[in-house]
């Protein structure tokens, strides 16, 4: 009877199916405009001599996704630091005749429309260095510019070493 | 529930802000001791008649930026090509002991040049002074100005005709 009782239960055990469950989850992503920036860490201006303009180029990388139809973007500059020490180069109170300006290049997949220089660089307020429109995309590594400075080279600027500090902002929306 | 996870999506889409991003980047320049200087390309001298000296001035402009404490900063001439032709002045072999090509000069601007108290003979062997400034002088933008009122011996040894010299300006700032 025991004997019986076991081969009953092993031949039940044998037969009963795999068990197997299933359910689903969505994955969703609110894709939004989006923008970022890099930039050297420095940018020297340098003159040929014989009171030529000081100039430099500062390079710059971004990234960005505008929105269809209504989309726009931008990258602009403020100096938010002026130059310092004293006595050299000043963009808030600059001698007159003294400005430190920029023009601008810029390319890639987002198409942007780089400024049209020279525009004079300003610590009230941010100034254009490019636009882009709607639904506009950089590429993943970021679509490339450059800022090239002009700042007058003043005989009133004391010898020395000056710095400024500059801000790049990019918006998407 | 599907309409309900559609409308959550369009929510956090209307929801999401324009986005901006901000980087900075030093701007540096170191300036330095400079100058520059600029000069017509020719000045006549014209004589007064009844062999009055020769006369004229040239007229110059500076820029310059001199060193705070130890820095100076001069203007100079010297005659690096000699009269041409043969028979006139001269001014490395002056046909008559006592000609000579002389100079006073004026010079004013925010650099506060220190001009030369003429008469200076002018040179080809060596450049002379015209004006000094001390440390830490600056001309303005557009430059500081000066001349140089030539005076050169009417000699009537000279032979008639035209003559021509060069003289070389130089501006030096440390």
């Amino acid at each position: 009877m025991k004997k019986s009782l076991l081969l009953f239960a092993l031949l039940a055990l044998a037969l009963s199916p795999a068990a197997f469950a299933a359910s689903t989850t969505s994955v969703t992503v609110a894709v939004g405009a989006e923008a970022s920036i890099s930039v050297g860490a420095a940018t020297p201006l340098t003159e040929a001599g014989n009171f030529a303009n000081y100039t430099g180029t500062t390079t710059f990388t971004y990234q960005i996704r505008t929105t269809p139809s209504t989309g726009t973007g931008s990258v602009s500059v403020k100096v938010t630091t002026d130059f310092a020490p004293t006595g050299g180069p000043s963009v808030a109170s600059p001698a007159a005749g003294d400005s430190l300006t920029y023009s601008c290049t810029a390319t890639g997949t987002s198409t942007p429309t780089a400024c049209t220089g020279p525009i004079t660089a300003l610590t009230t307020a941010a100034t254009n260095v490019l636009n882009v429109g709607a639904d506009k995309h950089s590429t993943l590594a970021g679509d490339s510019g450059t800022v090239i400075w002009t700042l007058t080279n003043d005989p009133n600027y004391k010898v020395g070493s000056y710095t400024s500090v500059v801000t790049f902002t990019v918006a998407a929306a | 529930m599907r309409k309900l996870l559609f409308i959550s999506v369009l929510l956090a889409l209307v929801l999401t802000p324009a986005a901006f991003s901000a980087t900075t980047t030093s701007v540096t320049l170191a300036v330095g001791a400079e100058a520059s200087i600029t000069v017509g390309a020719s000045t006549a001298l014209t004589g007064a008649g009844s062999f009055g000296s020769y006369t004229g001035s040239t007229a110059f402009t500076y820029k310059i930026r001199t060193t705070p404490t130890t820095g100076t900063g001069s203007v100079t001439v010297q005659v690096t090509t000699d009269f041409s032709g043969v028979g006139g002045p001269s001014v490395a072999t002056p046909p008559t002991a006592g000609d000579a090509l002389t100079y006073a000069c004026v010079a004013s601007g925010t650099s506060s040049p220190t001009v030369c108290s003429g008469p200076v003979t002018a040179l080809t062997t060596a450049a002379t002074s015209v004006l000094t400034v001390g440390a830490d002088k600056h001309s303005t933008l557009a430059g500081d100005t000066g001349t140089v009122n030539w005076t050169l011996t009417n000699d009537p040894k000279y032979k008639v005709g035209s003559y021509t010299a060069t003289v070389t300006f130089t501006v030096a700032a440390a």
